[in-house]
């Protein structure tokens, strides 16, 4: 499904990803792992075309990703979060979700201007919609809190929700659990399984927390200084000395709380 | 529902306003009608999209010139000069900045000010000064529907009045809709506005375009409430000035932009006698409400409102 | 007859280049661009004024008390207005610089009134001839005065901890506080410096033009221009950007089309929008690979 070949990456004197290729397919969870300044959130930016790379090629689904502006990658399917969120903290929480659907907001800004019944009605329908995910989270008392007051671990799983509701097919999470306590892992956990085997969205992940990661992925990606160091299934991946070399001077496992 | 109530004591209350005020206070105050749309123009652009302009005046400008020539010129009616005259600024605007727009907010800010300066420079030209009138400027007629000119100030101030709520309601609108959200995602986190699919470029190009008519708006109706334009109205000093009311009332912040509009319409009014003091205490004013109140009047009152649980009773939550 | 225009512009361009400079870095060291640059630096040419004409100093005896003048003004622009206001959003801090504008443009015309000021050449005397080139004694000053207050300037920069500590707060302001570098004393210093600049721009500018309360005021829009021209962010590139507005500008004068004379002003921002077009970054900004 998705393809990076040969994939670098250079910032002024810093090589922070070099020729880096590895694939997703269809249908699976893979991790993404590697200390930090690896260049994951690099890998994440790359595909979201925040940045231009410096060399390499990155494919979705046969299609030449490089040919797209970042609003454009959402249309084809691909959806992110942030590591450090990318909530909007001056809009309240359905607010936020109803940007999640932005691309399904089609009235012109006359109809909208005017508040003509269709764009009433394309806002009411989002809403719904916004509102039912809420509903089935059972968050819907947080609808019209704001996000910045709301805790850390809460956020995380709004951006979650909010990547959902711009229907992904593939979707790419940067540490989604990081600053969460074990039971909110545990459910994230379990959500993220759900949305791939019942909603059938592919999964591409960051995160440091190494039993989250082996738990959960059917396969992982390891990124040390830029270049890909190991990929397998997760029990090869422990067994593997250069990762633990690599992981060593930071402890292993635990990489980061 | 109480906000109905609200909103009806409050269209009561500017509908009898003008009957206890003196003639000119009341022209003063369609005069504030005009910036109103001025200013929220500028809000929607620079509060809700982040780009700051710095030519507002020569939007002004280009719209009271437009409405006054079709007029005069080309003998069209009021209701269709009028219009006519907040579509063509928005057009000029957005033919000459989309190239700006890709850029960064600073690179908007340098061409709008440049741009104030061109036009400035650009209308009391002698080439044309048989249809601008030079620096004297031209003489703009009166609203007219049918045989019926309005020419009193209280006729001039129901006219404003139905503008200005009109406009303000399909402003609110537009803030409020899938449109008005993306600006303020656009604003505050750029890279996961475009993450989620929104095009920075035409959405930039969407605020412009509203900022732009709103702008030629209002200087049409304020060169039809005069009666008269001419560029020296339209120099850096009145771009500051629409700036002002937006900072003042509050960033992002529609009704607060309306506050700030209707106060600096007024202040220097009161402040007429002492012009120097005027000039001195209207920078401390600028300088000393950013400290105090730095998300503006509006923000002030918020903020109070969330401290002081009787003021929630009082203006229910939406209100 | 060019040759002419070239020098004129180099001049006219090096008193943009110092009023960007100052720009320039206000805005490295603390994101605020200084719309008051232009009202700050009427008023140091009007202390100028008194000091020379009003007090008959020779201008060599009064162009350091405007110098401090002005690096007291900046320092006292951020420590009471700018300082007090941190909490706002930078757009409102903008508003704080126009006010303090207004604040001063108030007081000037209350000191000096409406008539336009003359001031005195810096040294007087009959032009020089060099083949076809005629260029004032004042024009050599100016031009002398740029590349030593640039030269002194990036030296500070360079080599004393003064500088080293602003390089690294422009570059990074969250860092530069980790490292125990005192960034609101940093502010203060580029407030100074950067208005300072701007004073000299003014007494040395003010001997060309008369002197009133709004010339300066195109003066300034030309260092913005110099300054988004070389980068915003690039002390170099803000002189670079000075020196081509003023050749620019020099050069449309040189065109005998009215029309063209008439607009320099605008043609001047109609060149840097389009080369903003062509390279967005400025000439010697770096390409921004934004963070996310
Ligand atoms: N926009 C940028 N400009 C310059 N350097 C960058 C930029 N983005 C990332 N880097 C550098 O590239 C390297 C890789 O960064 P990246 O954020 O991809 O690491 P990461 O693996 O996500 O680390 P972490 O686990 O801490 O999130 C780092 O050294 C970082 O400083
Ligand atoms: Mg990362």
């Amino acid at each position: 499904m998705l393809a990076l070949e040969d994939l670098s990456m250079r910032f002024g004197g810093l090589q922070a990803l070099d020729r880096v290729s590895f694939e997703v397919k269809e249908g699976e969870i893979v991790g993404l792992i590697g200390p930090n300044g690896a260049g994951k959130t690099t890998v994440f930016n790359l595909i979201s075309r925040f940045y231009e790379p410096t060399g390499g090629r990155i494919s979705f689904c046969g299609e030449n990703l490089l040919r797209w502006r970042p609003h454009q990658v959402v249309e084809r399917g691909i959806v992110r979060t942030f590591q450090l969120l990318g909530l909007f903290p001056y809009m309240t929480v359905l607010e936020n979700l109803m940007i999640g659907e932005h691309r399904d907001f089609g009235g012109s800004l006359l109809s909208v201007a005017l508040g003509l019944p269709r764009a009433r009605r394309e806002e009411r329908d989002r809403r719904a919609q916004a509102l039912w995910l809420l509903r089935f989270l059972k968050m819907e008392a947080l609808a019209d809190a704001f996000v910045f007051a709301l805790p850390y671990g809460t956020q995380k799983l709004i951006e979650l929700m909010r990547a959902l509701l711009a229907r992904p097919r593939l979707l790419l999470l940067d540490e989604p659990v990081a600053g969460m306590t074990v039971a909110e892992k545990t459910a994230m956990r379990e959500f993220i399984r759900r949305i791939n085997h019942d909603w059938g969205i592919t999964v591409l992940l960051v995160e440091h927390d190494m039993s989250f990661v082996m738990g959960l992925c059917n396969r992982i990606v390891v990124l040390n200084y830029g270049r890909v160091i190991a990929q397998g299934r997760p029990e090869e991946i422990q067994q593997n000395a250069e990762v633990i070399e690599a992981y060593l001077g930071e402890g292993v496992g635990s990489a980061r709380a | 529902m109480p906000r109905q109530i609200w909103l009806a004591l409050l269209g009561l209350l500017l509908i009898i306003l003008p009957f206890g005020l003196k003639g000119y206070t009341v022209y003063i105050l369609s005069i504030a009608g005009a910036n109103i749309l001025a200013a929220v123009g500028l809000n929607l652009l620079m509060g809700y999209a982040g780009q700051v302009s710095i030519g507002q005046a020569a939007f002004l400008a280009i719209g009271g010139y437009t409405s006054a020539l079709l007029m005069t010129k080309l003998g069209l009616s009021f209701w269709l000069a009028f219009p006519l005259a907040g579509m063509l600024t928005s057009l000029t605007g957005l033919i000459l900045f989309i190239p700006a727009l890709r850029l960064g907010t600073i690179y908007l800010a340098i061409a709008t000010l440049g741009f104030g300066a061109a036009v400035q420079q650009l209308i009391p030209l002698p080439y044309w000064s048989a249809i601008l009138g030079g620096h004297q400027g031209i003489r703009v007629p009166r609203p007219q529907i049918g045989s019926f000119v309005f020419d009193t100030d209280l006729e001039l101030y129901y006219l404003t009045l139905v503008i200005v709520v009109v406009l303000l309601v399909l402003s609110w609108n537009v803030a409020r809709s899938y449109i008005g959200r993306a600006f303020i995602a656009l604003r505050d986190k750029p890279a996961a506005a475009e993450a989620l699919g929104i095009n920075p470029t035409r959405y930039k190009a969407y605020a412009f375009l509203v900022s732009a008519f709103l702008t030629g708006i209002a200087g049409a109706l304020q060169a039809h409430l005069v009666g008269h334009i001419s560029p020296g109205e339209f120099g850096l000093g009145k771009s500051i000035e629409i700036f002002a009311m937006v900072i003042l009332g509050g960033i992002g912040s529609l009704p607060g932009s309306v506050l700030g509009a209707v106060f600096l319409t007024f202040l220097p009014h009161w402040l007429s006698e002492a012009r120097l003091l005027y000039t001195f205490l209207y920078g401390a004013a600028l300088v000393l409400v950013i400290i105090f109140m730095p998300y503006g009047v509006w923000g002030f009152f918020l903020r109070l409102y969330y401290r002081f649980p009787a003021m929630q009773k009082l203006f229910p939550k939406g209100a | 007859m060019l040759e002419q225009y070239i020098v004129l512009g180099l001049v006219q361009g090096s008193l943009y280049a110092l009023m960007a400079l100052g720009m320039v870095l206000i805005f490295k060291t603390t994101d605020i661009v200084n719309f008051g640059q232009a009202d700050m630096t009427m008023f140091s040419a009007y202390v100028g004024f008194t000091l020379t004409v009003g007090l008959g100093w020779p201008f060599w005896a009064a162009l350091p008390v405007v110098i401090l003048f002005g690096f007291l003004l900046g320092v006292a622009v951020e420590r009471l207005a700018l300082r007090p206001a941190k909490e706002a959003p930078v757009v409102s801090l903008l508003i704080v610089t126009l006010g303090v504008a207004l604040m001063l443009n108030a007081l000037a015309s209350w000191i000096w009134g409406f008539d336009p000021k003359s001031l005195p050449y810096a040294i007087s005397g009959p032009p020089l001839v060099l083949g076809n080139i005629i260029i004032t004694r004042h024009d050599l000053v100016v031009f002398g005065t740029t590349i030593v207050l640039s030269l002194g300037f990036f030296a500070l920069l360079k080599f004393t901890k003064v500088g080293t500590a602003m390089r690294a707060a422009a570059q990074n302001k969250l860092g530069a506080q980790l490292l125990g570098i005192p960034v609101s004393r940093i502010a203060m210093m580029s407030w100074g410096l950067g208005v300072a600049l701007g004073a000299v721009a003014g007494v040395l500018i003010a001997p060309l033009v008369f002197l009133d309360l709004t010339v300066m005021v195109f003066v300034m829009l030309k260092g913005f221009a110099a300054a988004v021209l070389g980068g915003f962010t690039s002390l170099p590139g803000a002189i670079v950007g000075g020196l081509l507005v003023g050749l620019f500008e020099s050069l449309l004068i040189a065109v005998p089309f009215e029309l063209i004379n008439q607009l320099k002003e605008t043609l001047v921002f109609v060149l840097i929008i389009v080369l903003l077009a062509v390279r967005p970054q400025g000439l010697l900004g770096e390409p921004i690979h934004r963070r996310v």
